[in-house]
C-alpha cells in the first residue's frame, strides 16, 4: 500500500473526502520495458517556416546494446479544433495512411531533415499567431493561442515501425509577431533570441559526505552493487540574462494583458529512464522561480540481479528545447 | 396510538316470549287472538351506546349483559330486565342505554304488536389507530387579549365551530393533513390560517384577531352577511414538491439541514459528492434558479455540498418545481427552486445555537418593538479547523476542505396583520485552496476557487380590502467567483464581479368569481466585470471530450471584459377555475425584452481600442397548466411552456467564448395525475419532455472564425417519468420514495446524432422515512440508488515528447459510464426538553453500510489503468442543537 493510499485511508475515515478517495496507481514510467521514443531533437531548436531542421528521436529498448527501432516520421498539418484539449489534433498521431493530407511524410531513420511548412501551407498560420487563411469567402480565422512562453509548435509525429505506436513531437516556431503594434513589435523582434535546446552537462553521483564523481561516459560504466540505492545529479549550464544558452535560458514574452515585454526564465525538466532498477522520480526539475539552480537530483536503486543497466536522461527547457544524454551501469555482486 | 373505549352490541337473539303480550290498541279477531304468529321482528332502528363504566373500564375489564326488552306496539322500549348480570355497574349502564332505544314494532299476525326480546349489551375494549385529529383553540383579541366570543371557525372541509364565552372552540374528527382556517365575526377582520392535522393528535391554537375599523362600524355595516376577505391563491404548480422545513430536518443524510432535501426530490439526480450541484430533469446546473421569497441567489449549497447557503432556521418550507412553471418565474431553462422563509416570531425572543463537525450556527428571532420584529442567523464553518488537528498537511493536497460563512438579517415592521414591510439581507461565502507539490514541475498544482454573494431587498406586502394581494420587492445583490490555479506552467484564472439589480412586484386578486389573477412584473439586470487567463478548454465545459485528470492544454489567451444584461419582463396569468372548480386553466404569458452589451466585439488587437456589441431581442414566453380534479382524490396536470436563458457572462469573452451569443430557448411540456390512496398517501406521477436550443457550445471547426470560441449550435433533449408515492405525516411517520426515468441527450451541431448529456442519470430512486418513537427519539432512514454518470472512455494514449506527458485517446463521447451509486443513510435524534429550552443531539450516518460508491473514473499516467475514485465512506456527523 503506497503511502498516498495510507494518506486517503486517513483522509477518508477522518471525514476529509470533500471529493472522495482517491485511487492510486504504481507506475514505473521510468522503467524501458519495450521500445518508446522518449524524446524528438530539433536542430535548431526554433525555427521560422522555410528553415530545416534536423529531427533526431531518442529510442530507448529494453536491450541494453539492441539495434534502435525503425522509425517513420511526419508533420502533421492538420488544425486542432477548440473541441480537442489535447496538444494536438489527434488525428496526427494516427498512421499517415489514416490521416491522407493531414501528414507530410519525412521518411524513416532515427533522424531525419525536414522544413518548417511555408508553401503552400505556412507552419505559422496553421500553428502560429497569424490568421489563418480565409476560407469559402469568411473573414480570416482565429489563430492559434501561444504557450506560457509565447511560443507556437509544428507537430511532428514519430512512429514506431514495429508496433505502429506513434509519438508526438513538435519544433517551436519562429513566427512574426501578431497582435503588436510597431513599437512593440520592434521592441519584441529586438529582444527575442530563438531558443537554444538545453544540454545536460554532467551526470555526477554523490556520496554520503557530500562529494561526487562524474558518471563515467561510454565505453565506461557506472558500478553499482544490486540494490543499492544512488543519488544522481544532473546539470547543466548556468545562463546571463539575455544570452543563448544550453541551460535556463531568459528570453522576452510579450504579456498581451499588460501590453508588456516582460523577461521571463525558462524551467528545466529531466525525465529520467532505465532499463532496470529504480529511480525515485520520473522527472525531476527546476520552475522559473528556481532558475538560478542549475541541477537536480534523483534515487536510484540498481536491480537486485546482476545485470547491464542502461539509464537515459532527457532534458527539457519550457521552450520546447530537449536533448538526451545515455550511460550503463554495471550492477554486480 | 391511543387506547380508547369502544362499546359493541347486537342483539343476541329476538326471541318472542311464550306468549306475547297483547296490544291495548289493536283488535284483534278470533282467530288471530287464538293463533298469535309473528310475522314482522321488531327492527332496532335507534341505538344508543352504553357509557363504559369507568370503574370496569380502568381495571380493563370486559362484559356482557343479557337484558330482556319489552317493546311496546309503537316500538317504544316498556321495560327492561336483567336477566343475565354483569356486576352492578355494567347492568345499570347497559340498562339506561337500552332503554332509550326505539325499534321498529314487531307485527304478529301483520299487526303491529307489543313483544318481548332479549338482548345481549357487550362491553368491549378494542384497540384502533386513530384516524382524525381533535382542534381546540383560543382566539382573543389582539390589541387587549380579551377572550372573544361567537367567532366562527371554518375548515376548507365544511367543518364549523363558534367559540364559547371563554373564547374556546373545539373541533373533533378533524381528517389530517392540512387544512385552510378560516376566522370570522361581522365586526372582526377576518383572518385565515392554515393548519397541518395529524391523526391522533390534538392541535391546540391561539388566534388572535382584530376589531374592524369604528368607521365601518359606524357606518351601519350589520349585515348578518359575513364577508370573509381572503386573497386568493392561485393554482399550485402542475408539478412540484414541497417539504415543510419541519420534516426535512429530520431526514437522513441531511444534517439536519433543511434545505438538503433538494436532492431528495423526485426528478434530480445524485449529484457527485462534494459538487453540490443541483440537477433537473436532465438540465445543466447553472439551468436551475434557486430564490430565496422572489430573491434570485446564485447557489444553493456551500462548496462540498455540506451545507446549504441559509440557516435551517430562517427556512419555512422548500419547494422543487422542475418545470413548466408559470409566468411569473423565467429566465432559465431548466428548473425552480423556491425557498420559503419563517416570518419572524413576534410572540417572544425565540433562539438556537448548533454545533457539529462541520460547522457552528446561531439564530435569533422575535419582537423589538410594537409590531417589529427581527430575525437573525448566521453559520461558520470548521471543517478545516478540525482536521487540521487530525491530518498531515499533505491530505489537504489531495482533499480540498471547503471553507465557508453565511449570514441572514431581516427586520419586519407589520403594522396590521394583512400588510408589512421589511428589509433584509443574506451573504455568504465560500473558499477552498489546495497545493500539490511534485518533483516534476510540470506537476505541481496551486488551486484557489472562491465565491462570495450578498443580497439586500426591500420587501411590502399587503392584503388588500378588494381581496387583492400586492407585493413589492426590490433588491441589489452583489455576486464575486474566482478561479485561479497553476498546473505546472499554466495558469488558469477566471474572476466574475458582478452587480445585480432585481424588482419583483405583482398583483393578485379575483378578476370574477371564477378567475383569479395575476400581474406583475419580473425585472433583473446584472452588470459583470470578467477576467480570464488560461486555455481555452479550462475549465472544461459540458461535452468536453476528456478523461478525468487530464492536464490542461498548455496553449493560453488572456481577456477582461465587461457585460451588462437586463431585462424587463411583465407577466399576466389567470386562474379560470372551471366546472365547479373541478378544472382549472391557468394560462400565462410572459414578455421578456432582453438586451446584452459587450465591451469587446473581438479580442483587442494592437492599440485599436475595443470595439463593443449590444444584442437585444425580445421573446413572448407562452405559459399554460391545466388541473382535473376526476374526483376527490384523482387529479390530472399538464403543463407547457417555453423559457429562455441569457448566455453566461463567463460565455460572452471575446477570446475565451462569443461575444454576440444568444440566449438560449426550452420547451416544457409535461402531464400527469395525482391520487389520493388514503388519507395520508398519495401518488403522483409526471411524464416529461423538454427540448432545448441554441445552446452554447464549443466551435467544432478547425478554423473557427475570431471571437467564435462559442456557438449557439447546442441541441438537448430530456424525457422520462417520475413518480413520487408520499406518506404525509401521520401518527409521527413520513417519508416517501421518489423515482425518476429519464434520459437526456444533447447535440453540439445541428443534424449530428445525439449523445448523452454529461449529467445523464437513468434511474434516481430515493426512498425515505421519519418516525417519531415517542420520548423524544426520532429516528429516520433513507436509501438512494443512482445510475452512474456518463463518461468518456480512453482507447489508447499517445506520448508528448514536448510536455514529456502521455495524452489519452478517446473514444465516442459519454458512450460509458461510472458504476451505479447505492447508499444507506441513519439518522438518529433525541430531543430533551429543558426547563425554557429543548436540546437536540443527533448522529447522523451516512453510508451506514460503507459501501465503495465509485465517483468518478481515474487513469494513470500512461492511460493503460483505470480505476475508480471512489465517493464518502462510512461519515458520522453528532451534532447537537439547542432551542429556545
Amino acid at each position: 500500500m503506497g503511502i498516498l493510499r495510507l494518506r486517503g485511508l486517513v483522509a477518508c475515515g477522518a471525514l476529509v473526502c470533500s471529493v472522495g478517495c482517491v485511487p492510486t496507481f504504481d507506475d514505473h514510467l521510468s522503467l524501458i520495458e519495450s521500445p518508446k521514443v522518449l524524446a524528438v531533437s530539433s536542430e535548431p531548436a526554433e525555427a521560422a517556416p522555410g528553415d530545416e531542421v534536423q529531427l533526431t528521436a531518442l529510442v530507448a529498448t529494453p536491450d541494453v546494446n539492441g539495434a534502435q527501432p525503425e522509425l517513420s516520421w511526419g508533420l502533421c498539418i492538420a488544425r486542432k479544433p477548440l473541441t480537442e484539449l489535447g496538444p494536438v489534433n489527434p488525428v496526427c498521431v494516427q498512421a499517415a495512411d489514416r490521416a491522407p493530407g493531414s501528414i507530410i511524410p519525412l521518411g524513416t531513420g532515427a533522424s531525419v531533415k525536414a522544413t518548417v511548412p511555408s508553401n503552400p501551407v505556412d507552419a505559422c498560420r496553421l500553428f502560429g499567431p497569424s490568421l489563418p487563411e480565409p476560407m469559402n469567402g469568411e473573414p480570416a480565422g482565429r489563430p492559434v493561442d501561444p504557450d506560457p512562453t509565447g511560443g507556437y509548435y509544428q507537430p511532428v509525429g514519430v512512429t514506431l515501425l514495429e508496433d505502429s505506436v506513434t509519438s508526438l513531437g513538435a519544433v517551436r516556431l519562429f513566427c512574426p509577431p501578431s497582435g503588436l503594434d510597431q513599437d512593440e513589435a520592434g521592441a519584441f523582434n529586438t529582444s527575442y533570441k530563438r531558443n537554444l535546446n538545453p544540454i545536460i552537462d554532467s551526470v555526477r553521483l554523490k556520496d554520503d559526505s557530500g562529494g561526487s564523481s562524474a558518471v563515467p561516459e561510454e565505453p565506461g560504466t557506472l558500478q553499482a552493487i544490486p540494490g543499492q540505492v544512488m543519488q544522481l545529479e544532473a546539470s547543466w549550464a548556468s545562463c546571463t540574462d539575455g544570452t543563448p544558452c544550453s541551460g535556463a535560458e531568459s528570453y522576452v514574452l510579450f504579456n498581451s494583458d499588460s501590453r508588456q515585454l516582460e523577461q521571463k526564465h525558462e524551467s528545466i525538466r529531466v525525465s529520467w529512464f532505465a532499463t532496470g532498477g529504480r529511480f525515485e522520480n520520473a522527472v525531476t526539475g527546476r520552475d522559473e522561480s528556481e532558475f538560478a539552480i542549475s541541477n537536480t537530483d534523483n534515487t536510484w536503486t540498481a536491480p537486485m540481479d546482476a545485470q547491464a543497466v542502461r539509464l537515459w536522461l532527457v532534458i527539457r527547457d519550457a521552450r520546447g528545447g530537449q536533448t538526451f544524454k545515455s550511460f550503463v551501469a554495471s550492477v554486480e555482486p | 396510538m391511543r387506547r380508547i373505549a369502544l362499546i359493541s352490541c347486537f342483539a343476541l337473539a329476538a326471541v318472542v316470549s311464550a306468549r306475547p303480550v297483547l296490544a291495548q290498541n289493536a283488535p284483534q279477531t278470533g282467530e288471530d287472538a287464538a293463533h298469535p304468529r309473528l310475522t314482522r321482528p321488531p327492527r332496532l332502528t335507534k341505538f344508543v351506546q352504553a357509557e363504559y363504566p369507568e370503574t370496569e373500564k380502568a381495571s380493563g375489564r370486559t362484559a356482557s349483559v343479557v337484558v330482556q326488552i319489552a317493546i311496546s306496539a309503537t316500538g317504544t322500549v316498556d321495560a327492561v330486565k336483567v336477566i343475565e348480570s354483569a356486576g352492578p355497574a355494567f347492568d345499570q349502564a347497559a340498562v339506561a342505554a337500552v332503554q332509550q332505544f326505539l325499534f321498529e314494532p314487531a307485527e304478529v299476525n301483520n299487526r303491529p304488536s307489543p313483544i318481548r326480546i332479549n338482548y345481549r349489551y357487550d362491553f368491549v375494549i378494542k384497540e384502533e389507530a386513530p384516524t382524525t385529529a381533535q382542534f381546540t383553540g383560543l382566539v382573543q383579541n389582539h390589541d387587549k387579549g380579551e377572550a372573544l366570543a361567537g367567532v366562527s371557525i371554518a375548515l376548507d372541509n365544511g367543518m364549523t365551530a363558534v367559540t364559547d364565552q371563554a373564547g374556546r372552540f373545539e373541533l373533533d374528527g378533524v381528517e389530517p393533513g392540512k387544512h385552510r382556517v378560516v376566522l370570522s365575526r361581522s365586526d372582526l377582520k377576518a383572518l385565515q390560517s392554515e393548519e397541518n392535522f395529524e391523526a391522533g393528535k390534538k392541535l391546540d391554537a391561539t388566534y388572535e384577531v382584530e376589531f374592524n375599523a369604528p368607521e365601518k362600524q359606524a357606518e351601519g355595516d350589520t349585515d348578518d352577511l359575513e364577508i370573509v376577505i381572503i386573497a386568493p391563491t392561485l393554482t399550485k404548480q402542475v408539478v412540484s414538491t414541497k417539504v415543510d422545513a419541519e420534516q426535512a430536518r429530520r431526514v437522513a443524510g441531511t444534517q439536519g439541514d433543511v434545505l438538503k432535501i433538494v436532492e431528495n426530490l423526485p426528478g434530480v439526480a445524485r449529484a457527485t459528492a462534494g459538487s453540490g450541484q443541483v440537477v433537473v430533469w436532465g438540465a445543466a446546473p447553472q439551468d436551475t434558479r434557486v430564490y430565496v421569497d422572489g430573491m434570485r441567489i446564485p447557489l444553493l449549497y456551500h462548496y462540498g455540498g455540506f451545507r446549504s447557503v441559509i440557516h435551517s432556521d430562517m427556512v419555512r418550507s422548500v419547494e422543487l418545481i422542475p418545470g413548466g412553471y408559470g409566468a411569473q418565474y423565467g429566465r432559465g431553462l431548466g428548473g425552480l427552486i423556491k425557498v420559503d422563509t419563517r416570518d419572524p416570531a413576534t410572540d417572544r425572543l425565540h433562539g438556537s445555537g448548533a454545533v457539529d463537525l462541520i460547522d457552528a450556527a446561531a439564530a435569533a428571532t422575535g419582537p423589538v418593538a410594537d409590531h417589529v420584529s427581527f430575525a437573525v442567523a448566521g453559520r461558520r464553518s470548521h471543517l478545516d479547523a478540525v482536521l487540521g488537528q487530525v491530518t498531515s498537511k499533505d491530505v489537504a493536497a489531495f482533499f480540498p476542505i471547503p471553507k465557508y460563512y453565511d449570514g441572514q438579517a431581516r427586520v419586519r415592521y407589520q403594522p396590521a396583520k394583512n400588510s408589512y414591510l421589511e428589509l433584509g439581507g443574506m451573504l455568504s461565502s465560500d473558499n477552498v485552496a489546495r497545493t500539490v507539490s511534485n518533483s516534476d514541475p510540470a506537476y505541481r498544482k496551486q488551486e484557489k476557487q472562491s465565491m462570495d454573494f450578498q443580497r439586500v431587498y426591500f420587501r411590502y406586502e399587503t392584503e388588500t380590502s378588494d381581496a387583492g394581494k400586492v407585493s413589492v420587492l426590490p433588491w441589489l445583490g452583489w455576486d464575486r467567483s474566482t478561479l485561479t490555479g497553476r498546473f505546472g506552467g499554466t495558469p488558469t484564472v477566471l474572476e466574475v464581479d458582478t452587480r445585480d439589480y432585481g424588482f419583483r412586484a405583482s398583483y393578485r386578486g379575483r378578476a370574477a368569481p371564477f378567475l383569479t389573477a395575476e400581474v406583475g412584473l419580473d425585472l433583473e439586470a446584472a452588470s459583470h466585470s470578467a477576467r480570464r487567463v488560461g486555455s481555452v478548454t479550462s475549465p472544461p465545459r459540458e461535452g468536453d471530450a476528456r478523461a478525468f485528470g487530464q492536464p490542461p492544454s498548455d496553449q493560453v489567451n488572456v481577456d477582461t471584459w465587461n457585460t451588462a444584461e437586463g431585462s424587463a419582463a411583465p407577466y399576466v396569468e389567470g386562474d379560470f377555475a372551471l366546472l365547479d372548480d373541478k378544472l382549472h386553466v391557468v394560462p400565462g404569458l410572459r414578455l421578456e425584452p432582453q438586451f446584452t452589451s459587450v465591451s469587446k466585439r473581438v479580442p483587442t488587437l494592437g492599440v485599436f481600442a475595443p470595439v463593443g456589441v449590444y444584442t437585444s431581442d425580445t421573446a413572448l414566453e407562452p405559459r399554460l397548466a391545466v388541473r382535473y380534479a376526476m374526483s376527490g382524490s384523482v387529479t390530472f396536470k399538464a403543463a407547457f411552456g417555453q423559457y429562455r436563458q441569457a448566455a453566461q457572462p463567463e460565455d460572452l469573452s471575446a477570446a475565451f467564448g462569443n461575444s454576440t451569443l444568444q440566449s438560449s430557448r426550452a420547451t416544457h411540456l409535461l402531464f400527469g395525475g395525482a391520487f389520493d390512496l388514503s388519507r395520508s398517501l398519495s401518488l403522483e406521477t409526471t411524464v416529461f419532455r423538454i427540448t432545448s436550443e441554441r445552446l452554447a457550445v464549443r466551435n467544432p471547426s478547425s478554423s473557427p472564425l475570431v471571437a467564435e470560441a462559442l456557438v449557439n449550435d447546442g441541441q438537448g433533449r430530456s424525457y422520462g417519468a417520475q413518480f413520487l408515492l408520499r406518506r404525509e405525516l401521520a401518527s409521527g411517520l413520513f417519508g416517501w420514495v421518489a423515482y425518476t426515468v429519464l434520459r437526456s441527450e444533447r447535440r453540439d451541431t445541428p443534424g449530428s446524432d445525439y449523445r448523452l448529456f454529461d449529467y445523464d442519470q437513468t434511474h434516481v430512486l430515493t426512498a425515505l422515512a421519519s418516525y417519531d418513537l415517542g420520548k423524544g427519539f426520532d429516528v429516520g432512514v433513507r436509501g438512494r440508488y443512482a445510475t452512474g454518470y456518463p463518461r468518456t472512455p480512453v482507447v489508447g494514449s499517445y506520448f508528448d515528447t514536448r510536455s514529456a506527458t502521455y495524452q489519452p485517446l478517446l473514444g465516442a463521447k459519454n458512450s460509458i459510464r461510472i458504476p451505479d451509486f447505492v447508499e444507506l443513510d441513519a439518522r438518529l435524534s433525541k430531543r430533551f426538553k429543558l426547563k425554557q429550552s429543548s436540546l437536540e443531539l443527533y448522529l447522523d450516518v451516512q453510508n451506514v453500510t460503507n459501501r465503495d460508491n465509485p465517483e468518478e473514473i481515474a487513469y494513470n499516467a500512461d492511460y493503460t489503468q483505470r480505476r475508480y475514485i471512489q465517493g464518502l465512506p462510512l461519515l458520522p456527523v453528532l451534532g447537537a442543537k439547542w432551542e429556545f
